[in-house]
């Protein structure tokens, strides 16, 4: 019996502590160090180097934001702090640098208000990442066949009202972390938001140079990007206009394969 | 002319000199014509024993040295001042036009000598009608160039905030009546105050493109320039009446006017002067200005004072900040200090202790600064800073205060409050202040990479992680459910098992009864007697008696013949433990014992 809990812990573990490379660790300080010293152009380059493989870091998306930001490159920063923040909605320090970022961008626009009780779940569901809503679900389970135990087997009143509304908890937990988990996890698979990388960029109203110009938008400006045409793209931004523009200007926040 | 002599001579006489000396003025026109008379003065305060004028090289003395003196006496409140003077006065015509001196002139008081300064002057070709002697131009219009209002700048580069000093100045040649419509000029772009002249400013006479000129200072003005670029004095102009006399008699003169001689006919012409504009390059101050520039400009120094370096809580203080120099005085604003945190700043006052002169604002500006301390301790204030910018050097410079020391002692004034009421001092809280918005630091610790597109909640270890949690809960369930189905068998299993138990005693016994072990035997047999009973009853072996067991029997409903054999059996045991027995044979008792326990098995 033990040893069946212990091998349960052991590769709950075991899972999100992930294989790096042996170089990483190396690099990683080598970037600190060289940001420490305000080298943020080779800071920049050894923390894409960790991210340009096949694995990926909230962190070091991040600290790649903070690089960018310091070379005045706001596009990049802004890019670099939303992926920090796909990988981990729960990154409070993306979170505070991309607001100061935005505020140094051009466009100011008006985000759409919405239901206050998809904020709230919203804000319930960013606080974990989607692995660690996985891992809630795990204990969850755990947490609900403990609770229905003691449920079962208790003789007294009081703890068996307990257990069995705490068992009711848990179950509603476990479904709730599963339901975040995954769509958290859709979310960032299916995620079309991207940013747009360059200044005074016209959105037509066709797929088309000849289009009429409907709004301009600048560097850092967040877009969701409807459907790809060629070289077009229609984009929706925040305030809910709508328009086309040249696929080469925005680059997805969702890493490339 | 003759009006200068008979004043002189109506001064004439002499006053007892005063032992003190003094220097010696002179007093010329700084330019004039050839052949025309004029008059040069010395003056002296006290009388001197010998005077000796100059040599006039240059010029032909037509008059004097005359000498007059005057006193004047004043009693204000009573204080009688007294003050004298002596005036030596010579009239000259200057022989030839360019520049001349009028050489120094010796004074002396017995042994003391004392010298004037030699005057430049500069003389002019002679012109067809002078100045001062408007009677000579009668009958002639006045032409262009008569009046002339100038308006000049002492420089006309300069920095943003430098001192420009602009003078008006009126010169004509006609006798003037009166000023109508004057327009002064709007100083757009400077800021500026106007310099106090002198009431009865007297008249000069210049020499204007070789003209002889009367001219007045009308106004003077001191300007800060408060942009960069090419700022424009605009044009001043005003309205000028001048008298000029007519000769010829076109008008009817009055046979009256004939008869008295006088009567000369005068007109009044009006005429507008305008100035020229000025254009006046303001170059904007270097970039690299300290932190604690505020925009002055000139040449400062800086000195603070504490009214007292020992206070006690709660009382007020002074912190005296002067600022003296020469520069753009009007715009300066007071630095600032930054007080330790219990102090309590309030509203600065500051004093103008500067005159507004030609040579710019000089003097100092005071700032006061009363603060009150709220805690008692040892502080230090620091120096302050204060940055100007010097036009001269074109450098920005930076001059401090001394850091200050001072004490403040603990309010006695709290603790003399009547019996317990103590008064707590209110305390301003203030905001967090943020000073700046910057991005947080980078993570330093190392952080967990997870491999691209993958997720937890889509990878096998997470359902096999999910049906091992589901598992465990199961088995942790299950086992504790068989295991509390086991512990409420106890009891059947113990009876299951009694009969058994018994047999194997009782065989446990035989083996006593072969060896001959008498006691022994019966031991044995009465345990598993007592032993099959209790399992079978589920009673405690130390609760059971005779008497109870039979109750118990006959509630399972067991014959009376069979409990009254078992009775007889336990009996006959007990009784052979302490007593040899001759009625029954040990293995009668062990036959009776295996029948008993078969036959209370089928019954119960």
């Amino acid at each position: 019996m033990k040893n069946l809990i212990i091998f349960i812990f052991f590769s709950l573990f075991a899972i999100t502590t992930l294989q790096a490379k042996s170089n990483y660790k190396e690099i990683w300080h080598q970037a600190n160090a060289a940001y420490a010293q305000e080298n943020y152009v080779k800071a920049g380059q050894l923390y894409s180097s960790l991210v340009d493989g096949e694995n990926i870091s909230s962190d070091v998306y991040y600290n790649l934001g903070n690089c960018y930001f310091k070379q005045d490159e706001l596009a990049l920063a802004i890019l670099n702090y939303n992926r920090a923040l796909l990988l981990d909605p729960s990154n409070n320090d993306a979170k505070y640098n991309l607001e100061i970022a935005t505020t140094q961008t051009t466009n100011r626009i008006e985000v759409l208000p919405t239901f206050f009780f998809n904020d709230w779940l919203v804000a319930l569901k960013q606080s974990l990442s989607s692995d660690g809503w996985a891992f809630m679900s795990l204990i969850a389970v755990l947490l609900v066949g403990s609770m229905y135990i003691l449920f079962y087997f208790s003789r007294k009143p009081a703890i068996r009202k307990i257990s069995f509304s705490l068992c009711v908890l848990a179950v509603i937990l476990f479904l709730l972390s599963l339901g975040f988990s995954i769509s958290s996890r859709n979310n960032i698979k299916n995620s079309k938001v991207a940013i747009v990388m360059n200044n005074a960029v016209p959105v037509k109203s066709s797929p088309s140079d000849g289009g009429t110009d409907l709004f301009v938008l600048n560097e850092g400006a967040k877009v969701i990007v409807n459907e790809t045409l060629g070289d077009w793209s229609e984009v929706t931004i925040e305030s809910g206009n709508s328009g086309w523009l040249n696929h080469s200007v925005i680059q997805y926040i969702k890493p490339a394969k | 002319m003759k009006k200068y002599i008979f004043i002189i001579i109506t001064l004439l006489y002499s006053v007892s000199a005063f032992s003190q000396e003094s220097a010696m003025r002179v007093s010329a026109p700084s330019v004039v014509a050839v052949g025309e008379p004029f008059k040069v003065e010395f003056s002296l305060e006290n009388s001197p024993t010998k005077f000796i004028v100059p040599d006039f090289e240059g010029f032909d003395m037509v008059a004097g040295p005359t000498m007059s003196s005057s006193t004047s006496i004043s009693i204000i409140n009573g204080k009688r001042e007294t003050s004298s003077a002596y005036i030596y006065t010579c009239v000259l015509i200057a022989q030839k036009k360019g520049n001349l001196f009028i050489g120094q002139a010796t004074a002396y008081f017995g042994s003391k000598v004392v010298k004037s300064r030699a005057l430049p002057m500069e003389a002019v070709a002679n012109r067809d009608s002078g100045g001062s002697t408007t009677q000579q131009q009668g009958g002639q219009k006045v032409s262009a160039d008569d009046i002339l209002l100038l308006m000049s700048v002492n420089k006309t580069k300069a920095y943003i905030g430098e001192a420009l000093i602009v003078t008006l100045k009126l010169a004509t040649r006609v006798e003037l009546v009166g000023v109508e419509a004057a327009k002064y000029p709007s100083f757009n772009g400077f800021w500026t105050q106007e310099l106090p002249i002198a009431e009865n400013e007297p008249w000069n006479r210049e020499n204007i493109n070789d003209k002889i000129y009367e001219t007045r200072i009308l106004r003077k003005y001191i300007l800060f320039p408060q942009n960069s670029g090419e700022l424009a004095i605009d044009k001043m102009s005003m309205e000028i009446v001048a008298r000029i006399v007519m000769d010829s008699p076109a008008q009817r003169r009055s046979i009256f006017d004939d008869f008295f001689g006088g009567g000369v006919s005068t007109q009044n012409i009006k005429r507008k002067v305008e100035t020229r504009r000025i254009d006046i390059a303001v170059s904007e101050l270097p970039t690299n200005a300290p932190f604690s520039f505020n925009g002055a400009v000139g040449d400062f120094s800086i000195n603070s004072k504490l009214s007292s370096d020992m206070l006690s809580a709660n009382s007020s203080g002074n912190i005296e900040l002067v600022i003296s120099g020469n520069g753009n005085m009007p715009l300066i604003s007071e630095p600032k200090f930054a007080l330790p945190n219990s102090f309590e700043l309030y509203t600065v006052k500051s004093q103008d202790e500067y005159k507004v002169t030609s040579q710019g604002a000089i003097g100092k500006k005071i700032f006061e600064y009363p603060f009150i301390a709220r805690a008692a301790g040892k502080y230090e204030i620091p120096a302050v800073e204060f940055s100007y910018f010097n036009p001269q050097t074109k450098k920005y410079k930076t001059i401090s205060t001394k850091a200050m020391e001072i004490g403040i002692a603990v309010d006695t004034t709290a603790n003399e409050e009547v019996g317990t009421t103590r008064i707590f001092t209110g305390v301003t809280k203030e905001e967090l202040k943020i000073l700046g918005n910057d991005i947080r630091y980078i993570e330093t610790s190392y952080p967990e990479f997870t491999n691209k597109g993958d997720f937890y909640i889509s990878s096998f270890m997470y359902f096999f992680n999910l049906i091992l949690a589901i598992n465990a809960a199961l088995c942790v369930f299950w086992s504790l459910k068989r295991k509390l189905k086991y512990n409420s068998d106890v009891v059947r299993v113990r009876s299951s098992k009694a009969r058994k138990i018994a047999v194997l005693r009782v065989k446990g016994a035989k083996s006593f009864m072969d060896s001959g072990n008498e006691s022994q035997f019966y031991q044995a047999t009465l345990q598993a007697m007592w032993g099959y009973i209790s399992d079978k009853l589920n009673i405690e072996l130390a609760l059971l008696s005779k008497s109870n067991v039979s109750d118990a029997l006959s509630i399972k409903g067991v014959d009376n013949d069979l409990i009254t054999k078992y009775i007889n059996i336990i009996e006959k045991c007990e009784m052979a433990q302490y007593a040899p027995v001759t009625d029954s044979s040990m293995s009668d008792i062990y036959n009776n014992s295996i029948e008993i326990i078969s036959n209370l098995e089928d019954k119960i």
